[in-house]
């Protein structure tokens, strides 16, 4: 014992003080719920900065790496789908300094358009994921994590879930290591991803696997623990093992994963022969289950548990004991009694306005993902479509290409923070293969739905520089689009007639609805 | 093990009175977690917070008729989250209302329900000096069913409160402590 305090952490927080204990000098990331205050703790004691998205994220990361330096990049779970494309190939080449990149997923989408399960992407990629199951070992994984980078040669990613990135429990911190570059030597042979070096390095990414494979054999990154019975055996990783223990307690004997990809054979089977009945408790996709049936173990999971939202104590007792929990009359009563209070657009917000007219007009609205989505919701429900980050504006071509009639009654609703993440290939776009498309940018100086970062056209950076503006005007201009204007959504009359105006014009056209977030005005 | 529920909406500080909880419970060396919401639901939703504090905790969450104690910042809240109390757990609750827009539905009264303690946190916190200050009188409400000295309260404040607004919240704490019959 090293006799340090304990101090209650968040997981997001540990894995930001793990990077900095482990010397990361490198921090790049895009926000997204529940990822998103790592890398606001981590800037506070390392070099990070908000990218507009998570390609640009992790391509800087990986750059920084090549250059020599331990570094990060954090996200949510769909933020691997943006940054796939660096990260398949970056498995190729391998790292210089350690990378690793924190991927939060979304049991229950409590902050989420989809429930996905990032360790098919584990898999996918052939990268090593750990899985911490609490805030020390957000810490201690993170700079693990980093190790078995440099160890391999390869990226690493980090899993962790709503629950283990927002909960507080108690840590004990090491100490800080100073950051070091590793020298950087050129190396194309390694690093650049031409077919005939791609397919040597492709068989050095089998091999590393294979050294992986063997490693979490032995790796006490899982171990087992036995309880007072041989009667139930659990395997299971993050908060699924939490749940797990708590539900089935001492007389269950557990085999604890803290790294689900690779996953290990033997302490399986071990656990296999000791006990009656092995259960593979895992919220979402049936990843560990379907390893285990392939290697010929049989488990019980997926046959009686969901791969819908979060697992309770109670779910878990009633598909493995069998014990259901008693239902108090009094909570039927309460929960018929009690409206339901879903998130809102806060009061002064101004997309309220810009709502107001849209409503008004009775328009189809292609939306995207921000606190405007919340105009979907009554009393707007102004909303068509919502699918991913940028989506609104080339979905909108789409729809009008095939229904080119529809052009003065529909718009795409995009906020300035995504507008800049995934917005600008789909205006081209339009630009490009010609839709007379109105685009609505509601920027209103900050992204808004994660809690307030500076983006491009903020002015700031995140550890609270000044930057240049990124002038939306003049980028939309750039692309090609002649309608440019700009509207005030405090002013409805004045934006329904410039709306109108653009939804008449018989070319491409965008309208920058402008207005500070109401929360930046009052600074509540 | 000891289970306690927060509710509210979100901007409500659940999570500052639950950081307040968490450090009294992890300074008697108990093993403590704190669940919190950030994200979506922060934006006007319903919030509900979890602490749990005993020898050893695994899962964050608080299951339904476990809270020994329910503290709700709001009614229609407290309401929602009464499911958690267990059969002979205490609640204090806040008597503010704050209304549910553009939803089906009754507003909800708190008298469906018995043995509640309500609190006017709302009144009890401007008299503090900050009517954003209701989380902390109604922590103070609650400390009386603790088991933690005057002293470890204050320290556990001042841990989790800046210098500058601790005058207020000691304040609060003080006149939420006092509005119950001990
Ligand atoms: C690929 C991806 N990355 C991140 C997120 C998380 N996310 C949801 S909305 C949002 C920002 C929205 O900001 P902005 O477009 O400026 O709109 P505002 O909320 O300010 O109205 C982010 C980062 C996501 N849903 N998908």
């Amino acid at each position: 014992m090293s006799g340090k305090r304990k101090v209650l952490m968040m997981g997001n927080e540990a894995v930001a003080r793990g990077l900095t204990e482990a010397g990361c000098s490198f921090v790049s990331s895009y926000p997204g719920t529940p990822s998103t205050e790592i890398t606001e703790f981590a800037a506070k004691t390392v070099y990070a900065e908000w990218a507009p998205n998570e390609k640009v994220a992790v391509e800087a990361a990986l750059g920084a790496s090549l250059a020599g330096a331990r570094s990060f990049s954090g996200m949510k779970h769909v933020g691997v789908n943006v940054a796939a494309d660096p990260l398949f190939t970056a498995a190729y080449t391998g790292i210089n300094g350690g990378v690793v990149i924190a991927v939060a997923d979304d049991p229950g989408c409590h902050s989420s358009q989809n429930e996905q399960d990032s360790r098919h992407y584990a898999e996918a990629m052939k990268l090593p994921m750990l899985e911490p199951s609490d805030s020390q070992e957000c810490l201690d994984f993170t700079k693990t994590a980093f190790t078995l980078s440099e160890r391999f040669d390869t990226p690493v990613l980090l899993r962790l879930t709503t629950r283990i990135s927002h909960s507080r429990s108690a840590v004990t911190v090491g100490e800080i290591e100073r950051p070091v570059l590793r020298e950087y030597q050129k190396n194309p042979g390694k690093n650049v991803m031409v077919p005939a070096a791609a397919r040597v390095r492709h068989a050095a990414l089998e091999e590393r696997l294979a050294s992986l494979g063997d490693f979490c054999e032995e790796s006490g990154l899982n171990r087992i623990e036995w309880g007072t019975e041989r009667k139930i055996g659990v395997v299971a990783s993050g908060i699924s093992y939490q749940t797990a223990r708590e539900a089935l307690g001492d007389s269950a004997s557990y085999l604890k994963l803290g790294m689900v990809f690779p996953l290990p054979v033997l302490p399986l089977r071990e656990l296999a022969e000791a006990v009656d009945e092995l259960w593979v408790i895992e919220e979402l996709d049936d990843f560990i289950e379907t390893h285990c049936k392939k290697h010929g173990l049989k488990v019980w999971g997926k046959a009686d548990l969901t791969p819908l939202g979060e697992y309770t104590v109670p779910i878990l007792r009633q598909a493995v004991l069998g014990e259901t929990a008693e239902e108090s009359p009094q909570s039927e009563l309460l929960l018929n009694n009690v409206p339901p209070r879903p998130p809102v657009l806060c009061p002064g917000c101004p997309h309220w306005g810009t709502f107001g007219v849209i409503k008004k007009l009775n328009l189809t609205v292609m939306g995207d993902i921000g606190c405007y989505t919340l105009g979907a919701s009554p009393p707007l429900s102004s909303m068509d479509f919502c699918v991913c980050m940028g989506a609104s504006v080339s979905s909108l071509h789409g729809f009008l290409k095939v229904r080119p009639d529809r052009a003065d009654k529909a718009v795409a609703v995009i906020g300035d923070s995504t507008f800049m993440h995934s917005g600008l290939t789909g205006l081209m776009n339009i630009v490009y293969n010609q839709t007379p498309a109105t685009v609505l940018i509601l920027d209103n100086a900050i992204t808004g739905m994660t809690g307030h970062q500076q983006n491009p056209g903020t002015g700031l950076t995140l550890m609270g520089q000044s930057a240049p503006v990124l002038d939306l005007e003049a980028v939309c201009r750039s692309l090609g689009v002649k309608r440019v204007v700009t509207a005030d959504p405090r002013d409805p009359a004045a934006l329904e007639a410039a709306l109108k105006e653009e939804l008449a014009a018989s070319e491409p056209s965008v309208v920058v609805v402008r207005r500070p977030c109401a929360l930046l005005e009052g600074s509540i | 093990m000891i289970n306690i529920v927060i509710a509210g909406v979100g901007g409500q500080g659940s999570i500052l009175a639950a950081k307040v909880l968490g450090s009294l419970y992890l300074s008697k060396g108990l093993d403590v977690k704190v669940n919190e919401v950030h994200g979506m639901s922060q934006r006007g939703g319903s919030v509900v917070t979890m602490i749990r504090a005993g020898e050893k905790v695994h899962n964050p969450l608080v299951s339904v008729g476990e809270a020994d104690y329910l503290v709700g910042l709001e009614i229609h809240e407290t309401l929602r989250a009464w499911p958690y109390l267990a059969k002979n757990g205490k609640a204090v609750t806040s008597t503010r209302v704050i209304p549910i827009r553009y939803q089906p539905g009754e507003a909800a009264s708190v008298g469906i329900i018995g043995g509640v303690i309500r609190i006017e946190a709302e009144e009890l916190a401007k008299k503090a000096g900050n009517a954003k200050s209701e989380n902390i009188v109604l922590l103070g409400a609650l400390s009386n069913f603790l088991d933690f000295s005057g002293d470890e309260w204050e320290a556990a404040l001042r841990e989790n409160i800046k210098p500058k607004h601790i005058g207020v919240n000691l304040n609060a704490f003080q006149l939420g402590r006092e509005e119950v019959p001990k």
